[in-house]
């Protein structure tokens, strides 16, 4: 379970967050609202990739910015960028490394990603890199799913694949959308975060 | 419109802007640059060109003019490259349908407008050669007009810094070349395969697989490499300084002096940690997502600068240095990585009061 308790975030005199407390328990979670209502934001807090100015995060009672708690997280948002010197046969194969887990064959096919392996991070396109960066946070099983607008920019083919991946998927997964997939899926869970 | 004229407005277009830009920066700087600087600058090439081509002037002294002078030229003419080549406009260019010879003698005209005296310089000094005996006595002074020429070819094409004939290759003839026809040439062949390979050559990582954070790392020093090179060259040219001067004035206090160069060099070499801050920042959120210690990155992340200083203790070593200091310059080093993250700007502060103790603690007499 994700617990957010009484967090605040804010960006220099912007208030994203203010006392916030929720559980993202085992299951599917949609956050939905208007543009620069916090949702990405939201995201990288459970990410344990933005601090909270006050309030604490924890999944499974460990501390999102822990070593440990990020091995059981996978996140893929736009936010997240990726080294642009390196191949992402190389990104792949530095996280399989550092979380000790098989090279994503099936994932890459799957993807249509095969025939970019050897491409560099920086010449990828727009649709490229969010599967690049959906198969890192896919990649090594995680118990805690985190996407960010998982579908945009996603050929047909690579969005029905995703989908079909996060209908079989066990763990808690917080997705923030606007696509109806999502947002009139009734398996997911709604939380709507308002722009105030 | 004739294309000539089209390219030239287009030069004429982009120099306005370029000078409009340090205007703004000050307007005082521009006054002073454009009706000062500038014909102080041209003199000045025309006089060293003249040192240059005396037969009365040392080979030593003559391959450091000539260095000083190729640097200009680089410099002249790679910071007018975008306007001669029109490269704001490079699709609507390429797209006017004109030959390919016609593009490049356009290159080439507006290159010497743009190099001006300091392109034409050496050419018209070749002019006026009397005679073959005297062609042949001053070979030397030929090829270095055509290295001028060339080089000035590198820098208007070639996208990556020539190193080799810039810096490297200058350094090695000024200390070992007998001959100034025999630096001169190997110095033109340097220049001639740069404008040939110089952008072909190309170091394949991409098959190279990356395991370990250290190897990231290492792929990011080698994907700007400059920033790298530079700073080894830097340090390299302190203890080379110190080394000159010291064969020049053997009676000056050695440990004074390699005490005065361990402040600048640990400077230059510390300062790749900046590099290092701008990658934490530029990947901040992949960086933050690595399910490793902040401790291991952060040790990682000093392998570069570890690797500089070795360099430079080497050197620094084979200068002679004294033990004590070559221990203090790998301090001095250390504090100035340290002073990046502590003082950001200001990280100077933390090794110059090192040093400032050490004169204090250990006094050396410039005497």
């Amino acid at each position: 379970m994700m617990r957010f308790s009484h967090v605040c975030k804010s960006f220099g005199n912007n208030a994203v967050l203010q006392q916030f407390s929720y559980d993202f328990v085992l299951g599917k979670h949609c956050i939905v609202g208007p543009n620069g209502c916090g949702k990405t934001t939201l995201l990288m807090l459970a990410a344990g990739l933005e601090t909270p100015c006050s309030g604490t995060i924890d999944f499974n009672s460990m501390a999102v910015q822990s070593v440990e708690a990020k091995r059981v997280i996978g996140l893929a948002s736009d936010k997240v960028v990726f080294p642009r010197f390196m191949t992402a046969s190389q990104l792949i194969d530095f996280h399989c490394r550092c979380y000790a887990v098989p090279w994503p064959e099936q994932l890459i096919v799957a993807l249509n990603f095969s025939s970019h392996i050897g491409t560099l991070v920086s010449e990828l396109s727009l649709g490229n890199q969010k599967k690049l960066s959906l198969l890192l946070a896919f990649a090594h099983n995680p118990q805690c799913l985190l996407l960010d607008e998982p579908s945009t920019g996603l050929d047909a083919h690579s969005r029905d694949y995703v989908a079909q991946l996060l209908e079989a998927y066990q763990g808690t997964l917080i997705i923030s959308s606007h696509d109806p997939l999502f947002t009139e899926d009734r398996q997911y869970q709604q939380l709507s975060l308002s722009a105030d | 419109m004739h294309y000539l004229r089209f390219r030239y407005r287009i030069y004429v277009n982009e120099i306005k802007q370029l000078i409009a830009a340090i205007s703004s920066i000050s307007v005082i700087l521009t006054v002073f640059f454009i009706n000062v600087l500038v014909p102080v600058f041209l003199m000045a090439a025309l006089m060293v060109v003249g040192i240059i081509a005396s037969n009365t002037t040392e080979v030593s002294e003559r391959l450091v003019y000539q260095w000083g002078y190729l640097l200009v030229t680089y410099l002249l003419v790679k910071i007018q490259a975008k306007a001669i080549l029109a490269t704001a406009y490079d699709y609507y260019v390429s797209s006017v349908p004109v030959s390919k010879a016609r593009r490049r003698v356009s290159d080439m005209l507006l290159l010497l407008n743009g190099g001006n005296l300091v392109l034409l310089a050496p050419i018209g000094f070749c002019l006026f050669i009397p005679d073959w005996a005297n062609l042949v006595k001053s070979g030397y002074f030929v090829l270095f007009a055509l290295s001028v020429l060339l080089l000035a070819i590198v820098a208007l094409y070639r996208r990556r810094v020539p190193f080799g004939s810039l810096l490297v290759l200058p350094i090695f003839v000024i200390y070992f070349a007998q001959s100034a026809f025999w630096a001169n040439l190997i110095l033109l062949l340097l220049i001639l395969s740069e404008l040939i390979w110089l952008d072909g050559f190309k170091l394949n990582l991409r098959p190279v697989k990356i395991r370990h954070y250290a190897q990231l790392i290492v792929l990011y020093v080698l994907h700007r490499p400059v920033n790298f090179i530079l700073r080894s060259l830097g340090a390299g040219a302190f203890i080379g300084g110190y080394g000159y001067l010291v064969g020049k004035r053997p009676d000056l206090a050695l440990e004074a002096l390699q005490l005065v160069v361990c402040l600048p060099v640990a400077l230059v070499l510390g300062s790749y940690q900046f590099e290092i801050e701008r990658y934490r920042s530029q990947y901040c959120y992949f960086h933050r997502s690595l399910p490793l210690m902040p401790a291991y990155l952060r040790w990682i992340e000093l392998l570069p600068l570890a690797l500089l200083s070795v360099i430079s203790l080497v050197l620094s070593y084979a200068g002679g240095f004294a033990l004590w200091l070559l221990a203090l310059q790998l301090l001095l080093i250390l504090s100035a990585s340290l002073g990046v993250a502590l003082f950001n700007r200001h990280y100077y502060l933390l090794p110059s009061a090192i040093t400032g103790l050490s004169y204090v603690i250990a006094p050396v007499s410039f005497v």
